[in-house]
């Protein structure tokens, strides 16, 4: 799920930026610093929308860095179990598939795919149902549900399953 | 409409079959215990098709026509509609005109024999369903009894509480978490004590329950929260003083034992009381929805969904999940390796099989898979068929497949202790469910409303009249009651029985009622001539007079008026009355003019009547138009705006009254 929130952060400026463009230094180092990371309590930082404001500085004893408390508005997307997310396969094997939705990796293991669709091994891993109509492989879209969610400090990883209803390919590039 | 057909045969005499392949066409519940399939019953039945209900859906009724084309005869059709694609459901709108209409719900019995016609096509049987259905009278509560309220059953209903009360509150404590469990104070199934005395109760005090419970009102209203939360139950609280609480002492003795009991002393002191009842609409929806969660959640658990995938290392026994994922997987191979040993991951639901023939402990780890597959097919069968005969959803094909264990937290052994108590305890439970479904659902309204209703039924039972009647004191409830007016009382003892017993007293033409004195008597009241002193001339005069065949009719209306609706009775007696009335007033000025061409006083016996029959009497008579236009939607509301139409008719019949009142005053 997205979110649009504030956060706050210090920023350590070094004095070579001070000038009349420090405060464009400022954000441009924060963008560089922050979208991308991830926290596990707030998500992915996808883009910042906007500084709120940006406190005093304080002048570090011996480096001459300056820190600066920034509070800046970002989006961030924080995927919950229960989610229906859709995403990307990226990799298939015989334990699973592996799935992208943006930042988030998700693991399908073979358990909560559908009892009808079986594994073909090749060049071109898969798994077909026996009719051979719906195939997930590599780069296929799947629309799934997240039932767990690991939250590391710096990382988060899902598994999903698209054994319910209405979960499964929803644009194969294959047929495409 | 010719060929009445009758219940096993088409209209031309031809066989019709009806039931399940297994000919339990006399299943009460309808539901066939082998294939449950559910078992329609025939409303209408044609030369070319039967309908049948199928079920409602939002006020409406879900009918469905099998055409005889379409299908050689099996009428009872199975859950499976697609099964018989040819099949039509026909949605017919059943609700009157006004939406607050409740109509008979059991759909076969409303619907009596005789109306089974011949038709040849189905959109005339939907039609005429419509309009057998809607031409219906329906139901309304007659406000003025409770007994008729009670008419449509509470009784299913009542099991239906009792039985959910045992299966779900049967070992719920309120105790606080925080307090110590001993023997003493261990207080599970005070909650079934609680909802069983609910169900023979409607509206009650609470602590008139907790005295009648011997319990501490306290621990009685710990409970009592708990149900609403739950939802099974409407409170009210109101302050109300002492006598205020007579109000509601007056209603429960109406309906308990008809008694009345008379007014208090009065206190001032303002009390807070708590009212409890049983909400049984909502009771059937949360019991339903429980079962639909319920099921949600062992079904989920039994297909293995929202679990996390177990893996273990054979070598090591060490195990992993799958959201370690990323850092086990390894792109050489596509397997999982262990991070310790490196061997290769085997998923747990595999496991089993896997060391098949190993080691020592073989017979044990086979006998415990055995076991588990024993388990998993008495759970399957017996919670899809047992529990929910509906859902006959058994995951054949994974039972097959021999998946033996499941990957969530819960042990199988917890999983079919709960399957055990759920065929136990919640297949009579259903099985209510399912008999109540389209039964009317008992309303017993807010406190108010019961209140007023229940004493104006206890009023109307036993003719007792009550100065504390909630339902007549014009400062509404709770509020203090002023000592009522000699006027307000004479009121009373006319709407009250008087009023029925007058109508019996007109019925054979003698004049029993009390005589009230002169002084009490003012312009504006609607009395008789009897209670004037005079004696009936009009009735005397022509035997067949209006108002005594409108009492009449209004007697025996009073008689049925629980079974029948009071609003189309009424509206038709008064119309009769009306006409006959006219007519009659169209004599009197014939008669009138005759006696002005003879011009003899001395002549007739000039009755009271004819003296003023003209414009005032006309002017009367529009009035009364005005006040039944007004009364004739809203009548049988209560008791009393009907006795007062039948009054007011009866004055009608009667308008020498302003010039009796003139005399008096004079």
């Amino acid at each position: 799920m997205f979110f649009h929130i504030v956060l706050e952060r210090n920023m350590q400026l070094h004095p070579r930026h001070f000038g009349r463009n420090l405060r464009e230094n400022l954000v441009s180092k924060l963008m560089k610093d922050v979208e991308g990371t991830c926290s596990g309590r707030h998500g992915f930082v996808v883009a910042i929308t906007g500084i709120e404001s940006v406190g005093k500085g304080l002048i570090r004893d011996g480096t001459g860095f300056v820190t600066f408390p920034v509070k800046y508005q970002c989006v961030v997307f924080r995927p919950f179990k229960g989610e229906i997310l859709e995403a990307v396969v990226t990799m298939v094997n015989k334990m699973g598939f592996f799935a992208e939705a943006g930042p988030v990796q998700i693991f399908v293991s073979n358990h909560l795919i559908p009892d009808d669709m079986e594994f073909q091994s090749g060049d071109m891993p898969n798994y077909t149902t026996s009719d051979g109509s719906v195939k997930i492989q590599k780069d296929s879209e799947v629309r799934l549900k997240i039932i767990g969610t690991r939250v590391d400090a710096t990382v988060i990883f899902c598994i999903g399953t698209i054994k319910d209803d209405f979960l499964g390919v929803i644009n194969d590039p294959a047929t495409a | 409409m010719s060929g009445l057909a009758t219940d096993g045969f088409w209209a031309d005499n031809s066989r019709f079959e009806f039931g399940c392949r297994h000919r339990c066409v006399d299943l009460e519940p309808w539901v066939c215990g082998r294939c449950c399939a559910v078992l329609l019953l025939p409303v209408m039945i044609s030369l070319s098709s039967v309908v049948f209900v199928v079920g409602r859906w939002r006020g409406s009724w879900l009918l469905q026509v099998v055409s005889r084309q379409w299908d050689a005869g099996v009428g009872g059709c199975s859950g499976d509609p697609s099964s018989r694609g040819s099949l039509s459901y026909v949605l017919v709108n059943l609700r009157g005109p006004n939406h607050r209409e409740r109509f008979p719900v059991s759909p076969s019995l409303s619907l009596p024999r005789s109306q089974i016609f011949a038709y040849t096509d189905t959109n005339a049987i939907v039609s005429d369903i419509k309009t057998l259905i809607l031409t219906k009278k329906p139901v309304k509560t007659p406000p003025t009894s409770s007994s008729s309220s009670m008419s449509y059953s509470v009784e299913p209903f009542n099991r239906l509480v009792k039985l959910a009360a045992r299966a779900f509150y049967d070992d719920v404590t309120t105790k606080g978490d925080n307090q110590p469990k001993t023997g003493r104070s261990d207080n599970r199934g005070i909650a079934v004590v609680v909802l069983d005395a609910l169900t023979r109760r409607q509206w009650i005090r609470e602590d008139d329950l907790a005295k009648d419970l011997k319990l501490h009102s306290k621990q009685l209203r710990r409970t009592l929260r708990l149900f609403e939360e739950e939802k099974l139950i409407t409170r009210d609280h109101r302050k109300e003083t002492a006598k205020g609480a007579k109000m509601y002492s007056a209603a429960v003795a109406a309906t308990v034992d008809g008694q009345v009991t008379k007014e208090g002393e009065e206190k001032v002191k303002l009390h807070t009381h708590s009212y409890c009842c049983l909400d049984y609409a909502q009771i059937y929806d949360v019991v339903r929805y429980r079962l639909h969660r319920m099921r949600t959640m062992l079904k989920d658990e039994l297909e293995d969904k929202n679990t996390v995938q177990v893996y273990v290392c054979p070598a090591c026994t060490k195990r992993y999940t799958a959201l370690d994922a990323p850092s086990i997987y390894s792109a050489t191979d596509e397997f999982f390796h262990c991070e310790k040993c490196n061997g290769i991951l085997v998923a747990e639901s595999d496991k089993l099989a896997a060391q098949e023939g190993g080691d020592g402990d073989d017979n044990a780890r086979r006998r415990r898979r055995e076991k588990l597959r024993d388990m998993l097919d008495k759970m399957e069968v017996g919670y899809f068929v047992m529990v929910f005969p509906f859902e006959l959803v058994v995951p054949v094909k994974k039972r097959n497949s021999g998946v033996t264990k499941l990957n969530s937290g819960v042990t199988i052994d917890a999983l079919y202790k709960k399957v055990k108590w759920l065929q136990t305890q919640l297949k009579p439970l259903m099985e209510q469910l399912t008999r109540v479904k389209d039964l009317p659902v008992p309303e017993f309204g807010n406190l108010q409303a019961w209140e007023a209703r229940a004493s104006a039924a206890g009023r109307a039972a036993n003719g007792d009249y009550n100065p504390n009647d909630p339902s007549r004191s014009g400062q509404g409830y709770g509020g203090t009651p002023m000592p009522l007016p000699g006027e307000h009382r004479v009121e009373v003892a006319f709407s009250g029985v008087d009023g029925k017993e007058e109508d019996t007293k007109s019925g054979n033409g003698s004049t029993g009622l009390k005589v009230l004195p002169p002084w009490m008597i003012k312009k504006g009241m609607n009395l008789t001539k009897e209670q004037r002193g005079e004696v009936r001339e009009e009735a005397k005069m022509d035997g067949s007079s209006s108002a005594t065949t409108f009492t009449d009719d209004k007697k025996s209306s009073v008689e049925t008026d629980d079974k029948t609706s009071i609003q189309d009775e009424y509206v038709k007696a008064y119309y009769t009355a009306l006409l006959e009335q006219r007519q009659q007033e169209f004599e009197q000025r014939q008669k009138q003019q005759e006696l002005s061409q003879t011009s003899s006083s001395n002549a007739l016996p000039e009755s009271p009547s004819n003296r003023q029959v003209g414009v005032k009497s006309k002017r009367e008579e529009d009035e009364e138009d005005d006040v039944d236009w007004e009364e004739a939607p809203t009548g049988g509301n209560t008791g009393e705006g009907f006795k007062i139409n039948d009054l007011n008719v009866e004055a009608d019949a009667s308008p020498e009254d302003d010039d009796d009142i003139d005399w008096e005053e004079g």
